[in-house]
């Protein structure tokens, strides 16, 4: 198996149908980006992966148990500084890499301080490099650079491409120049 | 810029303290007046007769055995009120079921009135470890209410994220919840403490145990003396205010410490 493959999905909140016979396999080693109109299940999917939400029927398969997400809102714990944010899911052997990193992405100052004193596009960053220095098999990844100023999210692109060369990715995105930048394949989910 | 605004808040802070004394003095003006038109201590003792009063009060071998009497039972139960209450909250958010089962006890006892407990519990209990009993009566609910609307409105998405991160119970106990909680501990606490010396004071009153403030409340009303029930009185509420900033200030500080231990940056070491 070197891939994961979803198979005829559906699932529906109360009358609304979201995902209709949904079948997608994203391949291991690879950054998929899924793209699609609003309210199409682009979220939802990334839920019933993450085995947040349970499918209504369809099968599922070769979906690792590590996985890491950046969510489409931050979900930080905002009483607490950037550091034991990415400190909590971040393993020891890799713990020396939080304060470099944050100081690459531009939040050196910010290392102590808590989250809920951070701007939006800070705490966007705060949550990537969480994600990213965490221990994982699947990364996914919900607009995550979504709100980033336009030098910023360069920056960060960079850094995720980097670290997330050659391991499993899916991301979902609006953007088709975020598609080019991290240098990931396209798949349409209309 | 800081210091600007440090400024400032330490004015309006002064204007607030010298605003709140200067009503507390005018109410003990009202106080003084208002006996002096009575003239009857019976009726209302003055402040200054009170004041008078506490002045040897405060001397006296048996106040302070009597304030420990109440203060460890009064305490006790505040104290089993608050663990049995926050087991039962956190029980009932659980299982909802638990809450239904729940829900009759709790409705019960918010409602029946304090007196009828006291009388039915000194058919059980001693009179002694009556007060125990009530304050941890009247302690349950509340931290019950506020530990459980605590509890229901976590936000489903952080312990989403905590799940797919794959946090040790102890991690969403320290970093989710009893930050998101301590609102509503400090609420429940800080409501309950009042609540319980009241009670409990209540209790001994009708129990009238050997040794405690309920009795020396009792005694000054059987005979009709009024200047030491109203000093007996102030003791209490003394009492009853210094408990309540303690605790208060060990919860604060308890809670403080959680999230300066963690802003370091000592996480799991």
């Amino acid at each position: 198996m070197n891939k994961i493959v979803l198979r005829n999905i559906n699932k529906s909140f109360e009358d609304k149908q979201v995902l209709k016979d949904l079948s997608v396999e994203f391949s291991y080693g690879e950054c998929s980006a899924l793209m699609g109109r609003s309210g199409c299940g682009k979220s939802t999917l990334l839920n019933i992966i993450m085995g947040l939400l349970p499918k209504d029927s369809g099968e599922m398969t070769g979906v690792p148990e590590k996985i890491s997400a950046v969510f489409q809102e931050d979900r930080l714990c905002e009483e607490f500084s950037a550091y034991t944010n990415i400190r909590l899911s971040c393993p020891d052997e890799r713990k020396d890499e939080i304060i470099p990193t944050l100081q690459l992405l531009g939040l050196g100052d910010s290392i102590d301080k808590r989250v809920s004193t951070l701007s939006g596009g800070m705490k966007r960053r705060v949550a990537i490099i969480r994600a990213v220095l965490s221990d994982w098999d699947l990364l996914i990844m919900d607009e995550p650079f979504k709100g980033l100023d336009e030098n910023t999210r360069i920056d960060v692109i960079n850094f995720v491409r980097e670290k997330t060369k050659g391991k499993t990715v899916i991301m979902v995105t609006h953007d088709e120049e975020d598609i080019k930048d991290i240098q990931g394949r396209k798949i349409d989910l209309w | 810029m800081n210091s600007e605004k440090e400024k400032v808040e330490n004015k309006i802070d002064k204007k607030i303290i010298i605003s709140k004394a200067a009503a507390i003095l005018s109410a003990l003006i009202v106080w003084q007046i208002a006996a002096m038109i009575l003239n009857r201590t019976i009726l209302l003792a003055s402040p200054l007769e009170v004041a008078a009063r506490l002045s040897t009060l405060i001397f006296e071998d048996g106040l302070l055995s009597a304030i420990w009497f109440s203060l460890s039972r009064i305490g006790k139960g505040f104290l089993l009120g608050l663990t049995v209450g926050s087991l039962l909250a956190i029980f009932a958010d659980r299982y909802p079921w638990a809450e239904n089962l729940i829900f009759p006890y709790m409705t019960t006892i918010k409602t029946v009135p304090v007196a009828s407990f006291i009388v039915i519990a000194l058919i059980w209990l001693s009179a002694r470890e009556l007060s125990v009993f009530i304050s941890f009566l009247i302690v349950l609910p509340v931290v019950y209410n506020n530990l459980l609307s605590g509890l229901r409105s976590i936000d489903a998405k952080m312990m989403e994220m905590a799940t797919v991160f794959r946090y040790t119970w102890m991690q969403k106990l320290l970093y989710i919840y009893i930050p998101h909680l301590k609102p509503f501990i400090i609420s429940a606490c800080s409501v309950s403490i009042g609540l319980a010396w009241k009670s409990g004071v209540a209790a001994e009153i009708i129990g009238i145990p050997d040794g405690s403030l309920g009795e020396v409340l009792y005694e000054a009303k059987i005979y009709l003396n009024t200047v030491d029930l109203f000093a007996w009185t102030v003791i209490i509420v003394f009492v009853s205010v210094a408990f309540e900033k303690l605790f208060m200030l060990m919860v604060r500080k308890l809670l403080e410490h959680n999230e300066q231990r963690t802003l370091d940056g000592r996480v799991n070491e």
